[in-house]
């Protein structure tokens, strides 16, 4: 964590800051469904939502990143509810 | 009923000037008589004086020149002349000894003052004194003199007919005086019943209004006098009322208006839902519709009512120094993913550190309204520049400019009223509260929002915000 160091697989994965601080979000929070506004209050200390999905938008950057070049996804959709990281069996 | 409307009448401003009126007017006529009357009072006493002097300077002349005889002819002729109830004299000794008079009969009452002629005797200078007449209100004036070593004088005047003339013009003062109170009364009742009839009729304005509608205004005769001044302000306060009132009005159908909608979109799909689905996986699709549409809602409702808290001013415990670049950067950051899959440039141009008291929250939401419109209304390929600098030594400028679809100009003022969209954006999402949030943010924050657009060519936000004090420490 230290390090910001994200490995999946054995291979390195490159993250801006605030990707990183999403995922490692996700992460503490990992198997609970985590809500948009939670995010927006805890990774960015915004206290409101706006009216663009800013946190989608950044969810699909990180999704690109960590999940699309392999097999199992990691960072499920709730509709209506959140977003959760699950190691899928 | 008579005594209650004049016990009401008591305390009108009429009666009061009116009563004011009168009675400056009767103090200052009364003022002015006393001192007519005290001047002519003493005129009358000095012309007596004089008078006498001179008599009582001749009778030592001629018994200088021609003896006590010649004295004692020259006083009874003198007295005889003026008549006999006008002048009177005594000629006596410094031991009261009287050794020629005139015909006493009329002055009975007057003796020698011995005490004037002790002092007489003393310091040689002439004495007056006055002694009333008895049965009579009229004054006699004498003199003590001393014509020789050995002969003694009291001569006296008579001042009747001067008091009667007094009397008269005493008189006749009183009958004017009586006669101009009630003009007085009259006049003041007029003029001031006059000058209030304006207040009557903005009073009488206020009423028909509390009673009816707003429309009504006080006529104004531009004529440029108190009434018409207060006229004129009462009508600009009708004015502020009616827009404000009209705008609560349009406020709440526009509330209703856009909480309506997602209700009725929730309640139909519901509907939908428990007449034709069957599976699982259906029923889930709609909570999670119902959840993104209440979500929706309770964001507009929070939005509202932060606006209203926002425009009521801020919380000083929320305020601290804060630096507007590190909130803009932060917000631009937040931004660019959405600006990207949009292909939109999102350019910064922070030149300064922009340090400002502010309650951090409210910043960062005004910031990213105004980025999250930007990046809104402007299509794919398209600029959004965020720029912030000083304006001068004492506020920083945010500006936001998009090279989007631009405000129709009718539009311009209209975007920061709550709930209002344009009808070029009434298809994107969004409850229309964005501006009206940014306004209230930049006000509270003793600054201001300003709005430049070409339509077709994008728009450009300005809002200015005082700097922090240096010697703050927030």
């Amino acid at each position: 964590m230290i390090n910001r160091e994200v490995v999946r697989d054995g291979r390195k994965i490159d993250l801006q800051p605030l990707e990183y601080s999403l995922l490692a979000y996700l992460m503490r929070n990992h198997d609970k469904v985590v809500s948009k506004t939670m995010i927006m209050e805890n990774v960015w200390d915004y206290h409101f939502d706006p009216q663009t999905n800013v946190v989608e938008a950044r969810i699909c950057r990180l999704r690109d990143k960590i999940d699309k070049s392999f097999g199992s996804k990691m960072i499920h959709t709730v509709r209506g509810v959140g977003y959760v990281l699950r190691q899928d069996q | 009923m008579f005594f209650d409307r004049i016990n009401k009448l008591r305390y009108t401003l009429a009666f009061r000037l009116t009563l004011w009126y009168a009675a400056l007017f009767v103090l200052s006529a009364g003022v002015v008589f006393i001192l007519f009357y005290m001047l002519i009072g003493s005129a009358i006493e000095q012309r007596t004086d004089d008078d006498l002097l001179q008599r009582r300077n001749a009778f030592s002349r001629i018994f200088a020149l021609q003896g006590a005889e010649m004295l004692q002819r020259t006083a009874a002729l003198q007295a005889q002349a003026a008549g006999e109830k006008k002048l009177f004299y005594r000629l006596f000794y410094p031991s009261g000894v009287v050794f020629s008079s005139s015909n006493m009969r009329y002055w009975k009452s007057i003796g020698i003052d011995y005490g004037a002629v002790e002092a007489l005797l003393e310091n040689g200078d002439d004495i007056f004194v006055t002694h009333a007449l008895p049965n009579t209100k009229y004054h006699t004036r004498v003199i003590y003199a001393r014509i020789g070593s050995e002969i003694m004088l009291q001569m006296g005047y008579n001042m009747e007919d001067e008091e009667r003339l007094l009397q008269v013009f005493k008189q006749w003062f009183l009958v004017t005086m009586s006669l101009m109170l009630a003009l007085a009364v009259a006049g003041g009742w007029f003029l001031a019943r006059r000058a209030l009839a304006g207040v009557a009729m903005v009073t009488r304005t206020a009423r028909q209004i509390s009673e009816t509608d707003l429309q009504t205004r006080v006529p104004v005769r531009h004529r440029h006098t108190e009434i018409d001044r207060l006229a004129i302000t009462f009508n600009q306060m009708l004015d502020r009322i009616q827009r404000l009132v009209t705008g609560t009005r349009q406020m709440n159908d526009n509330i209703a208006h856009d909480l309506r909608s997602p209700i009725a979109r929730i309640r139909g799909m519901a509907e939908v839902t428990l007449t034709k689905s069957e599976t699982l996986d259906e029923f889930q699709q709609m909570t999670a519709s119902t959840i993104e549409e209440c979500d929706r809602l309770l964001e507009m409702i929070s939005t509202m009512l932060t606006i209203s808290r926002t425009e009521a001013g801020m919380h000083p415990d929320r305020c601290t120094r804060v630096d507007l670049a590190a909130i803009i950067h932060s917000a631009c950051d937040l931004f660019e993913p959405v600006a990207e899959d949009k292909a939109i440039a999102l350019r910064k141009q922070i030149r300064d550190a922009a340090p400002v008291l502010g309650d951090q929250r409210m910043l960062q939401r005004m910031a990213a309204n105004l980025i999250d419109n930007a990046i809104k209304y402007t299509g794919g390929g398209g600029v959004v520049t965020v720029g912030l600098r000083r304006d001068g030594t004492d506020s920083v400028l945010l500006t936001v400019a998009d090279d989007g679809m631009g405000i129709a100009p009718e539009d311009l003022v209209k975007i920061f009223h709550r709930f209002y969209r344009g009808d070029q954006s009434r298809s994107l999402p969004g409850s229309g509260l964005g501006l009206s949030l940014v306004q209230a943010v930049a006000r509270a924050h003793g600054g201001d929002v300003q709005v430049q657009s070409t339509p077709g060519h994008g728009a450009r936000f300005s809002v200015t915000i005082p700097v922090a004090p240096t010697d703050s420490k927030g």
